[in-house]
């Protein structure tokens, strides 16, 4: 199986955002991210932190698989799965919205 | 730049310093315009700063920049970079009569939102203001300005240098003696703030073989590969007949020509015939090698080299904190003049 076909969406797209009460702030090895409101703060490294500062700037979401498969040399669909799971991670832990809920 | 390719040079980039037990890596990107392809300084920063962690090793990045991207952006290079050197000429009049966007539509705004944000930020902003004939009058107006809106690090005054484009455009470099006498009443301004006043070929804090990459060993690679020592274009440096090609990016390593590299370092480090009697080639290492050709007869000065003198001398002079000398002697025009093309600084040679 090729890449784009791994890449095919089967899931419907959720539109996420950043809370409203969210900061963050980039040391040089790290971003922490402080959720004000909920008193979450998570300390981001690695592709993680690459992540979370490629979307800071509006990079689409085949931007930053294209640079994370390039960074990791993994395939496409590898990468788009990380990059999925982090997004979870980030939603769970209260970080990012569901844009859908909350308009 | 492919990503491929910039992984490449940034892995034989590592590789050197590796063999060189460097503690330090320095990466800089410049154009051009860096931000047309932004892929290539998202991926290149991110993947370097990995590889220098891996290695404990301090990394340092420096971008030159116009500032046209997303305020987005700009944070992100703030929070990235440790120097962002911005091209900003002015106020808007000057900005946009000097760097229109070639859509025509104002960009002044969006140049002026970056250089705050990045001003706001931990990367060293300096603030660079290309000065031509018409601008020259208005440098410590443009000083002031930038004092009240920005908190650069440095401001670095430079002349238009003429080409086909910049003469086209209306803009000629500024007289040696208004640019001298301007510069110095800015860096007043500056240095009172606290910012440094640059002019690349007179600082005279330090003494220089080169004030440029070229004879520094500064790799300098280009989206296909090449690896040179001078950023101007390759067409520059050949029709000066110079030779700054230093070779290629091949399988993952830097393949390099000994003999360019032993040349270029030769070149760097001789004095150009044209200097050997002036006493600022300690700090303008006779200038850019492919723009000022330094093989004039001696002591024959063209107008880069007269304003480098006029304003070495105002720098020397702040220096020793004879500033009401360096101001009385700007007003002296003749005085000016006699020392801008007096042939020989050795004292004995002197009338």
């Amino acid at each position: 199986m090729n890449d784009e076909s791994q890449l095919r969406q089967t899931t419907p797209s959720v539109r996420l955002h950043t809370t409203r009460n969210l900061y963050w702030v980039r040391d040089a090895n790290f971003t922490l991210v402080i959720e004000e409101e909920k008193d979450v703060t998570k300390r981001l490294e690695g592709d993680a932190a690459a992540l979370w500062g490629w979307l800071s700037m509006g990079l689409s979401l085949s931007q930053c698989v294209r640079l994370l498969s390039a960074m990791n040399n993994m395939p496409s669909a590898e990468a788009a799965s990380e990059i999925n799971q982090h997004l979870r991670a980030w939603q769970e832990a209260g970080l990012l919205e569901d844009g859908s809920q909350t308009q | 730049m492919s990503l491929p390719m910039v992984k490449q040079v940034i892995d034989a980039y590592f590789e050197i310093l590796d063999e060189e037990k460097s503690e330090r890596a320095d990466i800089q990107f410049f154009g051009g315009e860096p931000f047309y392809s932004p892929e290539v300084v998202y991926f290149s920063v991110v993947y370097a700063r990995r590889k220098a962690e891996e290695r404990a090793m301090d990394i340092h990045f420096e971008v030159t920049t116009n500032g046209i991207f997303s305020a987005d952006v700009a944070a992100w290079v703030a929070d990235h970079f440790d120097a962002v050197i911005l091209s900003l000429d002015g106020p808007m009049d000057i900005q946009e009569s000097q760097r229109p966007a070639r859509n025509g539509k104002p960009v002044f705004p969006i140049v002026y939102n970056n250089a705050k944000i990045i001003s706001s930020g931990s990367a060293d902003l300096i603030l660079r203001s290309c000065i031509s004939q018409k601008t020259a009058r208005r440098i410590m107006e443009i000083t002031a300005w930038i004092v009240e809106e920005f908190h650069p690090k440095a401001v670095c005054f430079e002349s238009v240098h003429p080409t086909g484009q910049s003469k086209k455009a209306g803009l000629f470099p500024p007289g040696p003696v208004e640019f001298a006498r301007q510069f110095h009443a800015s860096a007043r301004i500056l240095e009172a703030h606290g910012i440094a006043a640059v002019h690349s070929t007179t600082d005279v804090s330090i003494c220089r073989t080169t004030i440029c990459p070229v004879g520094r060993n500064a790799l300098i690679i280009s989206p296909d590969g090449a690896v040179d020592a001078c950023y101007l274009p390759e067409k520059a440096w050949r029709d000066a007949g110079l030779e700054f090609r230093l070779g290629k990016v091949r399988a993952g390593k830097f393949d390099i020509n000994e003999n360019v590299l032993q040349g270029i370092r030769r070149l760097a480090n001789g004095d150009k015939p044209s200097c050997v009697n002036c006493l600022c080639r300690y700090h303008c290492a006779g200038g850019c090698h492919v723009r000022q050709n330094g093989n004039r007869s001696i002591g024959r000065y063209d107008n880069t080299c007269m304003q480098t003198r006029l304003v070495t001398i105002t720098n020397l002079l702040r220096r020793l904190n004879e500033n009401d000398l360096a101001t009385e002697w700007l007003t002296d025009e003749a005085a000016m003049a006699r020392f801008a093309c007096q042939s020989s600084d050795h004292i004995s040679e002197m009338a």
